[in-house]
């Protein structure tokens, strides 16, 4: 999962395209948000904005913009408490975690994985997008786990589990449980699942409804990871068939460009 | 013209700006809370919408009020309200549904035990059973590594915080089953219980102040769930010194229902072969055992569970009591069902649950013989309702009904045990009913406070004496790692008939007990401090009978995780017990200053794992003999026992046990092979004293010796 993680988050171009789509989308959505006097406008675009504080963190070597953000969460979280303020706080230990493994401090890296997912553990009532960001976060720290790893992975399958249970519909449920079975080796039983749970992923809608306050990650990654599925197991026409459809869908990636290479010639 | 084009210019422009009107409204749940982030927008065009604020509001502009306004959020029903009804002029409130796929949710909160956060110990399978190093996968033996455990015979039949087993309860599915340990002994290396790992899911230890939501039991409580959902089809073969077993789990229908069926049989031949010498009192043993698990989801909203097990057992061995040795055998058929039906609601589940037990078993040892007839029937009907967000209830009514019946032969003198020996024949049937009605609740105060309490009432049968138990409990946590859990309450239990007390003598205890927890990523540490006041006629052994019995003890645990893939624990109790008989004070049968049992791990998946566990403890006190006297007409001595009971003592017990196991996976398929050497060091431990003719040269009985057990287990995963 890291490898994947490392590469589409670092390198991603996707942010670009949920950008351009979101611009595509948000033009009614900024003028109506006019209208709505929100008192804090912190959340509008969440994703993104953890997303361009981790890579300026990255960039300068300084996690200042991260942190800062973070602490803003923080303070929200504490005039608020919704549940969703939580969500954004744990999502964000996800890209402060990949900050510090970039910077090559494993035990920050998994302090700050662990604070996101006991978060998310706490959390009462939570929905079908909390569990699957549980279920992505505990993937997540597996590297960091030693021997307790073969715990947390039923734990990871359960929580994705959970997640599709509760909203059928949700792509982040179905591709942190195809990425689970992804990276499990296949002689610990894994590589089973991941296409037909990633074919569902890359099906449905990155949200039914376009809504800036929630996740929209997901689609890229499952499209990214449904191909080097068919390319790790030749399926090359396979490959090529949704190579061609993530392309168009996400012109600007960097991560589903990349695969271009391996399937020329095949 | 000029005039009229303008004129109608005018008019369509001013009802193009009448038209754009503004919706102004809040989205609420049921609670009347705001919900944040909630999409509202147009059914003819999504696009035109908006998103409430944190106090749920929303302002939308609209221009065509023969559209309808959608309003959803994750979690909630999709709420329609058509613009034609809304009132412009008001701000409207828009109260949202919770999904009723939420009600999956329900499921997982439903599943829980209503006194989960009470348990003192939740165990999982994997983690806790099959890497616990003492369990040898057996769930009720993995309990023994506990500083609650107070087992001392070396058995899986749990006691708990001192008390006799006999007090405790263990439960599976909500159906009690009644002394859960095999009848014969697997070589000398102690009862194992009746259930097969694989087919448990979760495992709640309740070392004191059992649930209320349970009845007959003042001591503590063990609760077993079985799987309620099967992640893969399996088929497992295993073979070992002594056993050799099957199981299949498969789905029958996808997530749906699934059937996991086992058998194994257990043989002395091979283990005994080996090591002989380390098994003096083992002739021979020969059992078979088979259960099967069905599980199947009925509907969304109903599911169906139902474990069978049947068991046949035959052992032969050596015996020693009073001056006489001679050839013991036992053999034991038993069957038991547990079935439950699950209905969920929104706000609730509704369990009837239902068990039924018979065996027969016989017991002969010189002139002793015995044939007892069980039969056990036990209803329950349960509702577990989920009142308000911070509070659940549940309540609900049980019929557990008993019928003993002995046919045994009786030494007429107790000390003159020959085949030759006098005895008499008594015939004894007696059963009893134990019905009654509990009501408990959990209430979530806070996120630092959650308080418990419990009450449940006998509705006396047939000249049957009233009692009424009752139980408190508040959990404290002060933060993620450390959390504070203080019980106390009355509690009530009818003892077990057996060959020496037919009889089911009404038990009560009065409890307290305070534990604390902290657990940080790599250590933990768990303290205890509690104290127990039991009454009621229980039997010590073959011919004291104690009515009270009060145990202070003390408990603390640590473990700690280090270099990846170790792991040391230590856990030690001091239990001060006392029991009366006839009004005097003597030791108890867990009297201890200290009881120790200490483990270091290597767990490493890609290599092996292997632990090495230490069990100290001081010796049990026993009654003296002090002298004998010659009896002509049996041409035994009788003893004659110490005027002080319980003033002799065993020595020291001590204990080293290494568990090997190898874990081997190639695609679907498992290997895994297990070593275990059992009191490594052939440490004497004594059990139990003998005598020569007249009384006058004491010896011992011994506790296991060094045994070795080995085997391998495959697994077929598809």
């Amino acid at each position: 999962m890291i490898r994947l993680l490392i590469i589409s988050f670092l390198f991603v171009s996707c942010n670009g395209n949920t950008m351009q789509t979101a611009k595509q989308d948000a033009v009614n959505y900024y003028v109506q948000a006019k209208q709505v006097q929100q008192q804090d406008t912190l959340l509008k675009g969440i994703q993104e904005k953890i997303y361009n504080a981790f890579v300026e963190s990255l960039m300068s070597k300084d996690n200042k913009k991260l942190s800062g953000l973070s602490n803003k969460l923080a303070m929200l979280y504490k005039d608020k408490k919704q549940n969703l303020v939580q969500y954004w706080r744990a999502y964000l230990q996800f890209y402060s975690s990949i900050y510090y493994l970039k910077k090559g401090d494993k035990k920050i890296a998994e302090k700050e994985i662990d604070q996101g997912i006991d978060w998310l553990k706490e959390m009462k009532h939570k929905n079908s997008e909390d569990y699957a960001l549980l279920a992505m976060l505990q993937g997540f720290s597996l590297q960091f786990k030693g021997m307790k790893a073969m715990f947390i992975s039923g734990d990871i399958k359960k929580n994705a589990q959970t997640a599709i249970a509760l909203d059928s519909t949700n792509l982040r449920a179905y591709y942190v449980y195809a990425s689970n079975d992804f990276y499990t080796p296949e002689k610990y039983g894994g590589g089973k699942e991941c296409e037909k749970y990633l074919l569902k992923a890359v099906s449905l809608p990155t949200q039914p409804i376009k809504n800036e306050y929630l996740p929209s990650w997901g689609k890229e990654e499952s499209y990214e990871m449904l191909i080097k599925y068919y390319i790790r197991k030749e399926k090359w026409d396979d490959a090529k068939k949704y190579y061609q459809e993530a392309i168009k869908m996400f012109p600007d990636s960097y991560t589903i460009s990349q695969l271009a290479s391996k399937l020329v010639g095949k | 013209m000029i005039r009229t084009i303008l004129f109608t210019g005018l008019l369509l422009f001013s009802f193009s700006v009448f038209s754009q009107v503004k919706i102004k409204g809040v989205v609420q749940n049921r609670k009347g809370e705001p919900v944040f982030a909630a999409n509202v927008y147009l059914k003819s065009n999504s696009q035109n919408g908006t998103t409430t604020n944190f106090d749920g509001e929303f302002i939308l502009s609209i221009k065509n009020k023969r559209d309808t306004l959608v309003v959803s959020f994750i979690g909630y029903k999709t709420k329609e309200v058509a613009l034609e009804k809304i009132d412009y002029s008001k701000k409207i409130i828009i109260v949202l549904d919770e999904n009723t796929q939420s009600l999956d949710e329900v499921l997982i909160i439903a599943r829980d035990p209503i006194s989960e956060k009470f348990s003192v110990v939740k165990m999982n399978m994997l983690q806790d059973v099959y890497l616990n190093p003492v369990s040898q996968g057996d769930p009720l033996k993995a309990i023994t590594i506990l500083p609650a455990s107070t087992t001392t015979n070396e058995t899986a039949n749990p006691s708990l915080r001192g008390s006799s087993p006999d007090r405790s309860r263990v439960i599976l599915n909500g159906v009690p089953i009644y002394k859960p340990v095999r009848a014969s002994q697997l070589n000398n290396q102690g009862f194992f219980s009746l259930f097969n790992p694989e087919i448990i899911d979760k495992q709640y230890v309740y070392a004191s102040n059992p649930p209320l939501t349970y009845g007959n039991t003042s001591a503590g409580l063990v609760e077993i769930q079985t799987v309620n959902k099967l992640n893969e089809n399996q088929l497992q073969l295993s073979a070992g010194l002594a056993n050799i077993g099957f199981l299949l789990s498969q789905k029958i229908k996808k997530d749906t229902s699934f059937v996991q069926v086992y058998g194994n049989y257990q043989f002395s031949n091979a283990f005994t072969g080996i090591q002989k010498e380390k098994l003096p009192d083992l002739k021979d043993f020969n059992t078979w055992d088979a259960g099967i698990n069905y599980h199947r989801k009925i509907s969304k909203k109903m599911e169906f569970n139902s474990y069978n097990y049947l068991i046949d057992e035959d052992f032969t061995g050596i015996d020693e009591q009073f001056t006489y040795k001679g050839d013991v055998a036992t053999d034991k058929q038993r069957f038991f069902s547990v079935n439950n039906l699950k209905i969920y609601f929104v706000k609730g589940v509704l369990r009837i649950n239902s068990g039924t037990n018979a065996s027969t078993q016989h017991f002969k040892f010189g002139n002793i013989y015995s044939e007892q007839k069980t039969r056990q029937t036990y209803t329950s009907i349960d509702y577990k309702w989920h009142l308000l967000e911070t509070t659940d209830l549940q309540f609900g009514i049980s019929h557990d009904f008993h019928k003993n019946k002995f046919n045994d032969s009786i030494p007429s003198y107790y000390y003159a045990l020959s085949q030759n020996s006098p005895n008499y024949s008594q015939k004894t049937t007696i059963h009893n009913h134990i019905l009654e009605l509990y009501l408990y609740s959990n209430w979530d105060i806070n996120e630092k406070f959650t308080f418990s309490s419990g009450m449940r009432s006998n509705i006396p049968v047939e000249n049957q004496k009233y009692y009424f138990s009752s139980q408190l409990g508040l959990k404290y946590r002060i933060n993620n790692e450390q959390s504070f859990l203080l019980s106390g309450g009355k509690y009530h239990n009818y003892s077990i008939p057996s060959y020496y007390t037919k009889r089911y003598n009404l038990l009560s205890s009065y409890q307290i007990a305070l534990d604390y927890s902290f657990e940080l990523k790599n250590s933990s540490l768990k303290t205890a401090a509690y104290f127990k006041n039991e009454t009621g006629e229980q039997a010590v052994n073959a011919f004291f009978t104690t009515d009270k019995v009060n145990t202070f003890g003390l408990e603390v645990f640590v473990e700690h995780s280090f270099y990846k893939y170790f792991k040391f624990s230590l856990a030690n109790s001091f239990i001060n017990q006392k029991m009366s008989i006839d009004g005097k004070n003597y030791h108890g049968s867990k009297d201890f200053n200290y009881l120790l049992k200490s483990t270091l791990q290597y767990n490493n998946p890609k290599l092996f794992s292997v632990a090495i566990t230490y069990t100290s403890r001081p010796g049990t006190f026993y009654n003296e003999i002090t002298g004998s006297v010659y009896d002509n007409q049996t041409g035994f001595y009788e003893p004659v026992f110490s005027e002080d009971l319980y003033t002799g003592q065993f020595s020291n017990y001590n204990r080293f046990d290494l568990n090997f196991g190898k874990y081997i996976r190639l695609k679907n398929n498992v290997l895994i092979a297990f070593l275990s050497v059992n009191n490594l060091f052939d440490n004497r431990n004594q059990r139990q004293v003998q005598y020569n003719k007249d009384y006058s040269i004491k010896h011992y009985d011994y506790y296991q010796f060094r045994t070795v057990y080995f085997g391998v287990i495959w697994q077929l995963r598809y």
